[in-house]
């Protein structure tokens, strides 16, 4: 397997950070440096898009909380949203004991079922209703199932 | 009026159930994917790596390989679900993916005994054992499909590159 892992150049003024390119790799490997090189095994990818729970679907004084309504980062209009529908939402909380597996993260499963209004607030529904307390918090938009 | 026939059955005789046949369709599969198509796995294992799609498989599954030298993928079976069609194509037609089907994949009958004796063994998950088989198809199909890739300027280093997103990256916009 080629190692292509990404290096980490770690300098002491570094605000902005840039990911090096192929071709910048190259170049640095020739010239002898004093900065610190870092190899760093590739990140685990990120594949979903944050969303926040804004609420549960309701009108002034009434609240139906089988569907809660979400904001997906960066979607702002009622056409972005067309991508979105179907798509898988992960509601994940952190557990005391671990399952079989040593695993103590939990995951609510639901999904994007439609466009709530029309500035790219999304409604789901998730396999268990979301706790009350998970308003303000965050939630993950998976890119599956796919259509693209 | 006919008349009844002077000889009849003492029970009566239903009519034989019309059987439907179960017409079985072609795999249906997205237009973007084609047999050569690069494909960024979104799930599972191997999530976040770009990947040849081979063909699609009787049950709908898509044969895809890394190729495994590039990235670590094997032969194997993904869903189109949960997977990203991108624009780039490989030309595959020299690769001959002819004999393996869905029966390649399935699970060999031994298992479930096997799974008796890990139960009172221990938790500790066994390693994959890769049967000398499946290396041997590996190794026929990728040296067809590395010869493939390698005619594309920078498609070796693309298929080795994961795929991830970043702070501002907007998938509704991207065009993959």
């Amino acid at each position: 397997m080629s190692l292509l892992g990404s290096y980490r150049i770690v300098v002491a003024s570094d605000c902005c950070q840039t990911k090096p390119s192929l071709q910048s790799l190259h170049h640095f490997s020739k010239y002898s440096y004093t900065r610190h090189i870092h190899r760093m095994s590739p990140r685990a990818p990120r594949l979903h898009v944050d969303g926040a729970i804004l609420g549960y679907q309701r009108g002034l004084r009434n609240q139906y909380n089988d569907v809660s309504l979400i904001k997906i980062k960066g979607v702002d209009s009622k056409e972005d949203v067309d991508f979105y529908l179907g798509k898988r939402v992960a509601f994940i909380t952190k557990a005391e004991s671990a399952d079989k597996y040593g695993n103590k993260f939990r995951v609510n499963w639901g999904k994007v079922c439609r466009a709530h209004g029309s500035n790219g607030v999304v409604r789901c529904r998730f396999r268990r209703n979301l706790p009350p307390q998970a308003i303000g918090g965050k939630v993950r938009v998976m890119l599956y199932p796919s259509r693209v | 009026m006919a008349k009844t026939p002077r000889y009849y059955p003492a029970e009566d005789i239903k009519p034989a159930k019309v059987v439907h046949k179960v017409k079985q369709n072609p795999p249906r599969v997205r237009k973007s994917i084609t047999p050569g198509t690069v494909l960024i796995l979104l799930a599972g294992r191997f999530r976040g790596k770009r990947v040849v799609c081979l063909k699609a498989l009787e049950s709908g599954l898509l044969l895809v390989s890394g190729p495994y030298k590039i990235n670590g993928v094997p032969l194997r079976r993904v869903n189109q679900a949960y997977v990203i069609a991108t624009s780039t194509k490989v030309d595959v037609t020299g690769v001959d993916v002819a004999s393996i089907t869905d029966e390649y994949f399935a699970r060999s009958k031994d298992a479930p005994k096997e799974a008796e004796e890990e139960f009172f063994a221990g938790d500790a998950p066994k390693p994959a054992v890769v049967s000398d088989q499946r290396k041997a198809d590996q190794k026929k199909v990728d040296e067809s499909l590395l010869k493939a890739v390698g005619a594309v300027p920078m498609l070796e280093a693309y298929l080795a590159a994961q795929f991830s997103l970043s702070a501002n990256d907007k998938p509704h916009l991207m065009k993959f």
